[in-house]
């Protein structure tokens, strides 16, 4: 008998009783303040909030949190920041030298500060990863409160990939002591637009 | 070895003892902390053990349906009935790519296979990416918890170990600077791996996808980089749909380490263009475990680790005391169905307090089973002499209500008599690292005659 055949007659064997799935809740708050919520949770994640009205402002405001980088890449068509063209590039290995990606997000989640990216936004799927530093950019009309709302507002693509970023990467395995910056990003500013 | 004898060498180190027990409250704290912040979160746990139950109930037909997305979606699917036929076929997909060098994230299950010493003896080789992960590896050491693997290393030890391997300055240990160092290391070898390896944090039938948690990156950079990516998932890491990850994405983080979701959680639903993704589901004894209806509720777990931060025995006795790859309180229900002897010592390192299951987000009955496997270990005669006879006593004694305030009489007054020495002598567990209670002057009963029983 082949192990997958093994493994489900045992479960068939084994397994309890059906008990049925429960109705799913999606525990809206419409009286919290999400944005109020969500720089509280950017002190928590170790990540920034700008809000910025003018999206003209935007290069601008970037360049100035960000001075002196060199390799920059976006998703953004004609982005004025941008060096290095994404879609340009095969190999993913090839951006080990990326400082800064610019990446348009789709939404953020209130509630713990977590922006979904999905591979159209990220070009390649490492970008978001092995750059140093990550600047994303959400319309503020593009918030839930909570990771339910975000499940039923996302699709995920089949096949394909898709990532929720709450803040930069992070480690507190020595010591329980928290640096930012383990692997990947080692900043992350959310710009909030609109 | 076993648990107490374990435990008693790792409270030798009195201080360190006392500083491993405040590390995880800490952590415990930042849990109660995060989970009091959700007004729903009692609804969310009784949502997650909902849901678990109906996976647990079908699991067999959520597994046919997530192996049929997951090939739609261009993901290999492999089945492997134990720890032996998983490390074959993961040496198997890498031998076919010729792969000499594996990057790898958290994985549980592979510690519990073995996996790295098997590939190893391929000669292939296999670099943890998890900061902490990688310091066990580095010092050959299981890890000791399952979501802070080096919680019991001082960052003097991990100076000194870095020092040794890395070549970091004699005598420095700033975490901030040790962990550069550790970035600049795995950045070499995530650009140089030919392959990665994942764990599989859920597994979602009707989407065909895994999700994987981490907060450094690691996993992503591995996966994102290299040409291959197998994921090792047990069977019960199933959930059915995607929606029911807002329930646990809610839940996870916050239980851990009380943040309210991991930096990166990452859903893959295939491999990136020109690559290849594999996915190894794992039985191991899980189907054993499944049929044991009393104990079936710990395949529930999520791997948080909440259970470990909160107990009382795990935070003064180390992860490494328990000699199983899952340590604490929910690692105490898992490993006797694998191995009742040689874990017999497990369900007894426990004060029976319940704090595992009160914090438990899948609303797993700790302590219960702990209670169930100790009948059974009992009744398959796997306790020691003395605690066999010591039960025995007790059971006479509690069986002859004379012989019982007797004994209560007599024990009253030889402890307030007895000099310190003979009563803090070898014999005595309790008093080991405490002081025994100032015996009352008359019991229970005495004081109710006189008083109530009029």
């Amino acid at each position: 008998m082949s192990s997958r055949k093994a493994i489900l007659k045992a479960i068939k064997k084994n397994k309890p009783e059906l008990s049925p799935l429960p109705e799913m809740q999606t525990f809206r708050n419409d009286t919290v303040d999400k944005l109020a919520y969500l720089k509280e949770v950017f002190k928590i994640i170790g990540g920034v909030v700008e809000e910025i009205t003018d999206t003209e402002a935007l290069p601008e405001a970037i360049k100035k949190a960000y001075p002196d980088k060199e390799n920059i890449c976006s998703n953004i068509p004609g982005f004025p920041l941008t060096t290095v063209d994404l879609s340009a590039i095969e190999d993913p290995h090839d951006l080990k030298d990326v400082d800064l990606v610019v990446f348009n997000g789709k939404f953020v989640v209130a509630e713990n500060g977590a922006v979904w990216l999905s591979e159209r936004e990220l070009i390649h799927r490492a970008a978001g990863f092995i750059t140093q530093h990550m600047a994303l950019i959400v319309n503020r009309n593009d918030m839930v409160w909570n990771m339910h709302e975000a499940y039923q507002k996302m699709q995920l693509d089949r096949p394909g990939y898709g990532v929720f970023v709450s803040g930069p990467s992070k480690t507190a395995d020595i010591e329980q002591s928290l640096v930012i910056g383990a692997h990947g990003a080692r900043s992350m500013t959310l710009y909030l637009v609109g | 070895m076993n648990h107490p004898t374990a435990a008693a060498i790792f409270n030798k180190d009195e201080l360190r003892t006392e500083w491993h027990d405040k590390a995880l409250w800490y952590v415990r704290n930042k849990r109660d902390l995060s989970a009091k912040s959700v007004p729903e979160w009692e609804e969310l746990r009784n949502l997650a053990e909902a849901i678990k139950a109906n996976v647990l109930s079908n699991l067999d037909n959520y597994l046919i349906e997530f192996e049929e997305n997951a090939q739609r979606n261009g993901i290999k699917v492999h089945w492997a009935k134990d720890a032996a036929e998983h490390n074959k076929i993961v040496h198997g997909i890498l031998e076919k790519k010729s792969v000499k060098k594996l990057v790898k994230s958290k994985s549980m299950l592979t510690e519990e296979c073995h996996l790295n010493g098997y590939l190893e003896e391929q000669g292939i080789e296999v670099v943890d990416t998890d900061l902490g992960e990688r310091i066990v590896q580095l010092a050959k050491e299981p890890p000791s918890h399952i979501v802070m693997p080096a919680i019991h290393k001082k960052k003097e030890d991990i100076g000194t170990l870095f020092h040794e391997k890395l070549g970091t300055e004699q005598g420095a240990s700033d975490p901030q600077y040790l962990t550069e160092a550790a970035r600049q290391h795995l950045r070499v070898n995530f650009l140089s791996a030919d392959a990665s390896l994942s764990g599989v944090n859920f597994a979602i039938a009707e989407t065909g996808g895994i999700v994987v948690c981490t907060n450094e990156g690691n996993a992503d950079l591995g996966i994102n980089l290299a040409p291959v990516h197998i994921a090792s998932m047990g069977i019960e890491k199933i959930i059915p749909k995607a929606e029911h990850l807002g329930v646990f994405l809610r839940l996870l983080a916050r239980s851990a380490t009380g943040q309210p979701i991991t930096s990166f959680s990452s859903h893959f639903h295939g491999p990136k263009p020109g690559s290849e993704m594999h996915i190894v589901i794992v039985d191991n004894g899980r189907t054993e475990q499944l049929g044991r209806e009393d104990f079936r509720k710990s395949l529930n777990c999520i791997r948080c680790g909440a259970c470990m931060n909160t107990c009382p025995v795990y935070r003064r006795s180390g992860g490494h005391s328990y000699g199983y790859t899952v340590p604490g309180p929910i690692g105490s229900i898992l490993s006797p169905g694998k191995d009742l002897k040689k874990y017999s010592t497990l369900p007894f390192a426990s004060t029976l307090c319940g704090s595992c299951s009160d914090v438990c987000p899948v609303k797993i009955d700790i302590h219960t089973q702990l209670y169930k496997w100790r009948q059974i270990i009992a009744k398959e005669h796997q306790l020691p002499w003395s605690k066999r006879q010591a039960m025995k006593i007790a059971g006479y004694m509690f069986a002859h209500p004379k012989l019982y305030r007797f004994a209560g009489k007599a024990g009253r007054a030889m402890l307030r008599m007895m000099p310190r020495t003979l009563v803090y002598g070898p014999w005595n567990a309790w008093g080991k690292q405490r002081d025994l209670p100032e015996p009352p002057k008359e019991s229970f009963r005495d004081w109710y005659i006189k008083n109530r029983k009029k």
